[in-house]
């Protein structure tokens, strides 16, 4: 005999799966989101689907901090009438593999490594038809037929699909099967198979819960066995009020330690397995169902089981006689039970509320409130049909959503309420559209972005810049069709065609229903454009070298300190640099100015430049956009002069900051420019104050003002400062002077409504040096002509 | 992203003949910010006292550094050097110095004690070769005065060094500290032409030498021009205006209570209830700072009341309502509505110090009992001095204090257990749970080491301890900065004659 050593987390990261579906009873958002959506996202996989039992629902419904359910993967809760949704079943596809697993642990710590579990892991080339069994698993599931409700059944179907896929030209001699309750009785189908092995000769039984023996009892009697072996484990997992040995069996219960199930550091038994001995081989059947009549009987819970099938007469599991463990008919400690709540399931598209209400049976007339990171909104009322489903306008709440924010729903009925997780459909869109990059985009609009995702996110900016733009036109980007190789995943031979294949049911993907294409992603990209100008500090910038040390620490590390140089970091501003620089490009300027601005300042804000990288980069921008349309952005530009001019100090900066105001057209005479630029003031250290800068950049005045100060006059105006003019052209100022007194010296004073760059009376290009006066100054000599002084009028 | 041989999985899985037994986890746990608060302080000391953080606090390693700088490049060029490792030169500076003051003053607080030890005890050491090399490489991130986590950053920001800027790494003396530079080289002189320092050659250095050095160069006593130049860049002209404001405050604060220890500074800083009060022009920054003090109190009281989780739940797990009656019951106030139990947990005439000493206090007490009381009544004070609005380092995800105001308030009228859910399950470990799992996907898509930081998780039978993890520490206050303004400023007569008190 010999067991796969399977850590189910090796799998999940081993490639880019296209979709993970797991079905669970019990279910902890703190394992799915810290180990197994860690998993999938390390193997680049995505499409992350929950289907859990409502009290599984209803206990992760606590969980306030699991804030990505409904985003960055999907819960969907089912009931079972009678019984329980107990099956453990994972279904890991990529586009041309897929693989199954199978075993007894729920989606929680203890499930995936904290309890003793059985997993059984299949791969078509060895258990071919036991893929196409789990199809019609899923099928049966999809189908929700009196036994089940849920809205999962678009997904459950395509799951059902791509096993039945999976399935086509599988390897194996039907010795692994699986079996589940959809079908009949677990207990009766072991029968069957029993039967055709020639009949049993020795059942021996692992399983944590019992329900005092009753359901063993009856399989025993069904094999024609008058004992039964059931191993006694040192401890089982708790389970309020479950009996964990079977006290009242009529056949002879015999205790036994299953030498395959030993540990040096021994765990709570939750592993449930069966071991048949027939007279023609031996049967084992591992996975969900317990030794109970819940599980073994039908109709009541949803149970999946491996079977395995060894027709040579093997050897079976190695038996140890020992004693019964304390028995317990509940657990330990009792955890006392909260104020049940029902359980919903919503999705959201745009503005519409779509969900339904599994439990409890609520009808007519409700009121649906909203409960988000920050409190809960009243929805207003809703009507809820005989199925429970209800239909409410949400303005702003996918806004929310987008914005990171944990959204719950809660109907509350004259019946009782329920409360449940509210899936957005725009994120299957931006996953589907986005790829690879999609998770790093939603870290980037929740503000959890690493340097490395920054990093992609720039070079995919880079590599085409008129993603930038998609927000505004809501047209560029990501592409607006299925891939050829989605629709490939919807082409299924006549010959498998089952029902199964025609269901189109409520709570599908906004990839299939209503609403423009393009929208959800929009409306997406505009939000992540929007989260680049809001200020959020720097990327967890301090904590790594501390966390890396802290159990050398004792657990106790008390210093947050910087860390040495992150290469992620590195890599990402180098590609924000080459990414700034494409944008300012000349070519680039006019479309893509403002973009670089505020991924500068985001920059900035995040990932801590170097201050004279920064400074370099505020100052880099002004220019060209003062050039450029401000579109209402002028206050951000305003700000920007000053905040350059409070990093310089020194007279010549505030003079040029006075010379791009006025450039800008901003107004002197009012209040300081206020933009909040918290990026780039957080790294572009001032050794002026921003209000000390307005002041003296309204005391100065700049060469373009004083000359015209000094045409006016000489038009007879006021008098003016020519001090200052003097100063900044003392070769040109007796001329200057003169012509203040003097009318034939005036006739040397030549005027031009805009710097130009040759005389306006000979036509002679200017000296290089006059002409770079007048591009700076606003005024020249012609030197090189007719001599007379050209002064500029116009600012 | 991480690659796994799924060839080898599916052998194996074929060759099985039995389910495969789920091992138990082999994450790594880790973590030090559990509820991912700590970075607003951070972000908070920054409106008060930038550009320098709790190691660098001497002035000398500042001056020592850039003159190495300096003197690197001056011997690369006498030697008609085209390429030169500035680096190595400046770590050799920086050992020889941390080294003699090791050997000279006990009180020595500069970086790498240990690493130096061999060094220290031995009769001579040889600058050059592999084991020098394998000590620059250990020291890089770490004890260099260079290094992110020492004197490195504020030198920077402080403006003693740059980057070069074709090779960042290397750092080069600013022109505007050459007086400083000039004048401890001045003090050095007699020791120059040792080739320790006039040669880019590897070296050997004796232990009789240093001790000749230790005192020319004494870790206490820079010169005048040095303290001149340090307190300009450090609250002078050249400072940033917030840093500058925020020390002159500190400085206001010290003269007023007469005396520059910090925890004293920091209670008059705080005030009200104190009855210092900030000059008009520095009255930014007084409320900048109080403002600090408050949030540092909210991240203290809420990671003090993890810590009493965590405590609880070594017992096995709990339920929510189990955890909020037993932080009722250890609090012991009048808990008929969530208003009347904050009006009684406040403390007449104390201020945020005194409500994170009482925290102390109680996270030390032999008595666990002792915890809960001044962890709710800090909590209760910090939400009584919250602005009304945001600001804008608080962000969402860290639970801004004006939020959880917001959200207190409105459970006024409710059971104090209401309110007690909502700080225990929804500000702490709901905040827990969506820092951490964060943290973790960020280490995910940028493949870094995989780390379990979640401490406390949810399961079938309600809150429990991660398995392995340790429970939550005890946790303390961030060091704000001040100690070493505070000390920096003395070292640059700035405390005058409170000096004596610091």
């Amino acid at each position: 005999m010999s067991r796969a050593d399977l850590a189910p987390l090796d799998l999940v990261r081993a490639r880019a799966w296209r979709s993970a579906t797991f079905t669970t009873y019990a279910l902890s958002l703190s394992f799915v989101e810290s180990v197994l959506l860690d998993a999938l996202v390390r193997g680049g996989g995505r499409n992350l689907f929950i289907l859990s039992d409502v009290d599984g629902v209803r206990a992760a419904l606590s969980e306030q901090g699991a804030r990505r359910a409904g985003r960055d993967y999907e819960v969907e809760p089912i009931k079972v009438d009678r019984g329980v949704f107990h099956a453990k079943v994972g279904v890991l596809a990529a586009e041309d593999d897929t693989h199954l697993l199978v075993g007894s642990g729920n989606l929680t710590f203890n499930g995936w490594g904290g309890n003793f579990e059985v997993l059984e892991h299949l791969h078509p080339s060895f258990a071919g038809e036991a893929f196409d069994d789990a199809s019609r698993f899923f099928e049966g599931l999809a189908q929700a037929t009196g036994r089940s409700s849920h809205e999962a059944g678009e997904r459950l179907a395509a799951t059902a699909l791509v096993l039945t896929r999976a399935a086509r030209g599988g390897g194996g001699v039907g010795d692994i099967r699986i079996i589940h309750s959809l079908e009949g009785a677990i207990a009766a189908q072991i029968v069957e198979r029993a039967a055709e092995l020639g009949g049993a000769e020795r059942l021996v039984v692992a399983a944590p819960y019992w329900d005092g023996g009753g359901a063993v009892d009856g399989l025993a009697g069904d094999l024609g066995l008058s004992e039964v072996f059931v191993h006694a484990h040192h401890e089982t997992a708790p389970a309020a009020g479950v009996a964990n040995w079977p006290t009242s069996m009529s056949r002879a219960v015999r205790p036994v330690r299953i030498e395959a199930f030993q540990e040096d550091e021994p765990r709570k038994l939750h592993a449930k397995a069966f071991e048949i001995i027939c007279r023609r081989g031996r049967l084992l059947i591992s996975g969900s169902a317990n030794a109970s009549a819940a599980a073994l009987g039908g109709p009541n819970n949803v149970e999946a089981c491996v079977l395995r099938v060894q027709r040579e007469r093997a050897r079976g599991w190695e038996l140890e006689a020992t004693d019964p463990p304390a028995i317990l008919g509940e657990v330990a400690e009792v955890i006392e039970p909260t104020e049940r709540i029902g359980v919903l399931r919503a999705t959201l598209r745009g503005d519409d509320l779509v969900g339904r209400v599994l439990t409890p049976t609520l009808r007519g007339a409700a009121r649906a409130l909203q409960a988000g990171s920050d409190g809960e909104r009243d929805l207003g009322e809703v009507e809820l049909d005989e199925a429970g489903r209800f239909t409410v306008v949400a303005p702003g709440l996918e806004l929310q959503s987008l914005r990171g924010g944990r959204i719950t729903l809660r109907i509350v009925g004259s019946q009782g309420e329920a409360e449940g997780f509210v899936s957005v459909a725009a994120y299957a869109e931006v996953s589907r559209r986005a790829g690879p990059l999609a998770p790093r985009l939603m870290a980037l609009l929740a503000g959890s972005e690493a340097p490395a995702d920054v990093a992609a996110i720039m070079s995919w900016l880079h590599e085409d810049p008129t993603r930038l733009r998609v927000a505004a036109s809501s047209l560029a980007g990501g592409g607006g069709k299925r891939s050829e190789d989605e629709n490939d995943e919807l082409l299924v031979p006549v010959a498998e065609l089952r029902p199964v294949f025609a269901v189109r049911m409520e709570g599908g993907s906004d990839a299939t229903e209503g609403g423009p294409p393009q929208s959800g992603w929009a409306r997406f990209m505009a939000q992540v454009f929007a989260a680049l100008r809001e200020p959020r500090g720097p990327v967890g910038r301090p904590e790594r070298l501390a966390e890396d040390d802290e159990e050398s620490m004792g657990g106790r590390a008390t210093r947050l300190v910087d860390a040495p140089p992150d290469p992620d970091l590195e890599r990402a501003l180098r590609t924000f640099r080459d990414l700034f620089d494409l944008l300012l490009e000349p070519h680039n300027v006019a479309k893509h100015g403002w973009d670089a601005f505020d991924l500068a300042g985001y920059v900035c804000d995040r990932l801590d430049p170097s201050e004279a990288l920064a400074a370099s980069w505020v100052e880099r921008l002004i220019e060209p956009l003062l050039d450029q349309a401000h579109d209402g952005r002028s206050e951000d530009l305003a700000s920007a002069i000053l905040l350059v001019a409070a990093h310089e100090g020194g007279a010549e900066s505030i003079l040029r900051a006075r010379r791009r105001l006025l450039r800008l057209r901003w107004p002197l005479e009012r209040s300081a420019p206020a933009a909040n630029l918290s990026g780039f003031e957080r790294i572009v250290g001032r050794v002026l104050s921003l209000a000390d800068v307005w002041t003296a950049v309204g005391a100065q005045r700049t060469t373009l003002e004083l000359v015209h100060s000094y045409l006016e006059a000489l038009d007879g105006g006021a008098g003016a400062d020519f001090a200052g003019l003097q100063a900044a052209a003392p070769d040109l100022w007796p001329g200057l002077s003169a012509a203040l007194t003097s009318e034939r010296a005036r006739r040397d004073i030549l005027r031009c409504p805009a710097p130009r760059l040759s005389c306006p009376r000979c036509s002679r290009t200017l000296p290089v040096g006059e002409a770079h006066r007048m591009r700076s100054l606003g005024l020249a000599r012609a030197a090189n002509c007719c001599g007379r002084i050209l002064l500029c009028e116009g600012f | 992203m991480t690659q796994v041989d799924i060839s080898a999985l599916i052998a194996s899985a074929r060759d099985a003949d039995e389910p495969a037994i789920t091992p138990k986890s082999g994450v790594g746990l880790g973590g030090v910010d559990p509820l991912g608060l700590r970075q607003v302080n951070f972000d908070m000391m920054d409106q008060v006292l930038p550009g320098i953080n709790n190691v660098g606090r001497h002035v000398r390693p500042f001056v020592v550094t850039a003159w190495a700088c300096r003197r690197a490049v001056a011997l690369a060029e006498a030697a008609d050097l085209e390429l030169v490792d500035v680096r190595d030169f400046v770590d050799r500076i920086e050992v020889i110095y941390a080294w003699s003051q090791f050997a000279t003053r006990s009180d020595a607080d500069l970086p790498g004690r240990q690493t130096l030890e061999k060094i220290a005890r031995g009769p001579s050491y040889t600058f050059g070769g592999p084991e020098w090399q394998k000590l620059r490489k250990d020291r890089r991130y770490s004890t260099a005065f260079t290094a992110p986590v020492t004197y490195g950053p504020a030198m920077k920001n402080l403006g003693w060094v740059g980057p070069y800027k074709k090779q960042p790494e290397a750092l080069i003396a600013l022109p505007e500290v050459f007086p400083a530079l000039d004048a401890f080289e001045a003090e050095i002189a007699a020791f120059l032409e040792h080739p320790a320092f006039s040669t880019l050659k590897p070296v050997t250095v004796h232990r009789e030498e240093v001790l000749d050095w230790a005192a020319a160069w004494d870790l206490m006593e820079p010169t005048e021009v040095e303290q001149r130049i340090f307190a300009e860049r450090l609250w002078g002209a050249a400072a940033r205006r917030e840093r500058r404001d925020g020390l002159a405050l500190a400085l206001e604060a010290a003269r007023h209570v007469g005396e520059a220890a910090p925890e004293v500074v920091r209670k008059a800083l705080c005030a009200p209830p104190g009855d210092f009060v900030a000059p008009e022009p520095l009255a930014h920054a007084a409320v900048a700072w109080r403002r600090l003090q408050v949030r540092q109190l909210f991240r203290y009281s809420l990671e003090g009341v993890f810590h009493w989780i965590g405590g609880k739940l070594e017992g096995g797990p709990k339920t929510t309502d189990n955890l909020v009656n037993a932080f009722l019951e250890e609090v012991g106030k009048d808990a008929s509505s969530g208003g009347a139990w904050r009006a009684a947990l406040l403390v007449s005439g104390a201020g945020p110090t005194d409500y994170m000493d009482e925290i102390e206090t109680g996270l030390w007490s032999e008595d666990p009992a002792d915890m809960a009381r001044p962890l709710a009544a800090g909590l209760v004070y910090a939400l009584g001095e919250a602005p009304a609005n945001g600001e804008p380092f608080e962000r969402s995800d860290r639970l801004p204090v004006w939020r959880a105001r917001r959200e207190a308030d409105q459970l006024d009228e409710q059971p104090a257990a209401v309110l007690a859910r909502r700080v225990l399950e929804g500000w702490v470990l709901a905040q827990h749970h969506y820092w951490s799992v964060g943290r973790g996907l960020a280490d995910a898509r940028s493949d870094q080491r995989q780390i379990l930081r979640l401490k406390i998780v949810m399961e079938e039978q309600g809150w429990e301890l991660a398995a392995g993890a340790n429970p939550p520490g005890i946790p303390y206050p961030t060091p704000d900065r001040l100690v070493t303004a505070l000390t920096l400023a003395g070292e640059c007569g700035g405390l005058g004659e409170l000096e004596e008190t610091n």
